[in-house]
């Protein structure tokens, strides 16, 4: 390769390793509260939204969460309730669903933009919907001792909407 | 320093990053079977997560299906019909990257149609959906059109050892040891990995319950064991692959350990594109010497001009 050539990939290389490297050890973190660091955060954000090469991929880490249940009851035009069920026929969809309720549970904003997606999804997929009842319980997981001594997993209502289509 | 430069920069063989762009470009169209009749849910305009949303949470500067379907409605097309002509294409160009027609900027393609569908779909994004996407990125990095291609068959080249093949190979590997020491190290530092409590929770879950496994609480120390292995195998990862005495068996623990999430939790889709990074980045170093021999003779074209190094 040429010498300009290895500077720029050399260059590249390095910069997509930095950001690698801020992101996994946390530096990015403390930098996102330093004013003098703020440019260099903005631009490891941008560029682990493109490539997603620079994330935290700690997965089920450092804790396991426990999962979430999304109760639905749809009323429809004639008043008649009836329970509603996300299609989620393969493993690969439950996990996406894990996945989505795992956000949904990153902020207050962020459940009632989702129950609202719900609501919209349902209304849409249902012409007869007329309103749409929202309840989100997290399981709440014994430990192994406590299993063995009796206790199931529980769940715990964390979030309940209702919407209701205006005419 | 410059040991360190001469090992970064050697020469390195083109059958590795070939037989990755075979294994992500098959990989990546099995997601998309998997997911076939969902493709409206997942990435639809009013899917599980509106594109209101997942536009809302992506950079301005950045392009988002939604923009793609703007821009399109204008022909008569739905918002759905985009989404199935962006998912048609992407599988298309996979197919075209998988048999080695154009493959570099096949893969180029791909990696924008699926920065496109997963952002679509980012409320219901994981860890399958990013790995997928570096796996796709370092497709374009790496000369994957080399090998058991189209491309070096119709311009009949010669299998050539070069230095960007080896160094895009060693980004790879580095890219994938940051991974296993960030989720190790993440996973080190909550006290549930090392009580069993993580193995325990996770196979408890309902979203993942595959077997029943209530028995562990039964067997704690069971549990205790699959924590501080899954935490060996991954803080060890970024040491013992390099070391060549240790390197098979690293890659057969850490391809167990995915091949077992896949079994216990149902997340084969994730466990197989983490055993597609880790054979492009460190399976062909861990084949003995006759086996990549073998596998530089079934270039298409004319025979590998450099010998193997052992």
């Amino acid at each position: 390769m040429r010498t300009t050539k290895k500077v720029v990939v050399g260059l590249f290389i390095g910069l997509h390793f930095f950001f690698v490297a801020i992101v996994i050890s946390h530096a990015y973190d403390w930098m996102l509260n330093r004013p003098g660091f703020a440019l260099v955060a903005a631009a490891a954000e941008y560029y682990s939204s493109i490539t997603f090469a620079d994330r935290n991929f700690g997965f089920f880490a450092p804790t396991v969460n426990a999962d979430w249940v999304v109760d639905i009851s749809v009323t429809d035009d004639a008043r008649r309730t009836h329970p509603y069920h996300f299609s989620l026929d393969n493993q690969e969809m439950r996990t996406k669903f894990y996945s989505m309720t795992g956000h949904f549970n990153e902020s207050d904003d962020n459940m009632d933009l989702f129950a609202r997606s719900w609501a919209v999804k349902i209304m849409n997929d249902d012409v007869h919907a007329s309103r749409v009842d929202i309840t989100v319980s997290q399981n709440q997981l014994p430990t192994m001792a406590e299993y063995a001594r009796g206790r199931r997993i529980r769940a715990t209502p964390i979030y309940r909407t209702t919407f209701t289509l205006r005419t | 320093m410059e040991r360190l430069y001469r090992w970064f920069t050697e020469r390195g063989s083109p059958v590795p990053a070939g037989l990755f762009r075979i294994l992500v470009a098959a990989f990546c169209v099995a997601n998309i079977v998997v997911i076939r009749s969902h493709l409206v849910d997942i990435y639809g305009r009013y899917g599980f997560v509106q594109w209101a949303i997942t536009r809302a949470n992506l950079h301005q500067s950045l392009p988002h299906l939604g923009d793609l379907a703007k821009a399109l409605a204008g022909c008569g097309l739905s918002a759905d019909d985009t989404l199935y002509l962006v998912v048609g294409t992407y599988v298309i160009v996979l197919l075209v990257m998988l048999i080695g027609l154009a493959a570099r900027f096949m893969a180029v393609a791909a990696w924008c149609l699926h920065f496109l569908l997963i952002y679509a779909g980012d409320g219901l994004l994981y860890g399958m959906d990013m790995f997928a996407h570096i796996a796709l990125l370092f497709c374009i990095v790496m000369p994957i059109g080399e090998y058991l291609s189209v491309d070096a068959l119709l311009l009949r080249r010669p299998l050539r050892y070069s230095q960007w093949a080896g160094v895009s190979r060693k980004l790879l590997q580095l890219q994938v040891c940051a991974i296993y020491l960030s989720a190790g190290v993440e996973k080190a530092l909550g006290v549930q990995w090392w009580n069993g409590d993580a193995i325990w929770r996770t196979v408890l879950l309902p979203s993942f319950h595959t077997f029943d496994m209530t028995w562990l609480a039964q067997f704690p120390a069971l549990a205790v064991m699959g924590g501080w292995s899954i935490v060996t195998i991954e803080c060890g990862y970024s040491v013992f692959i390099w070391w060549p005495r240790t390197r098979r068996l690293w890659l057969a623990l850490v391809i167990g350990m995915h091949f077992f999430i896949g079994l216990l939790l149902g997340m084969w889709l994730f466990g197989a594109v983490m055993i597609v990074l880790n054979l492009g980045a460190f399976g062909y170093d861990a084949l003995p010497a006759h086996v990549r021999r073998a596998l530089e003779r079934l270039q298409l074209g004319r025979a590998a001009r450099d010998p193997v190094r052992a």
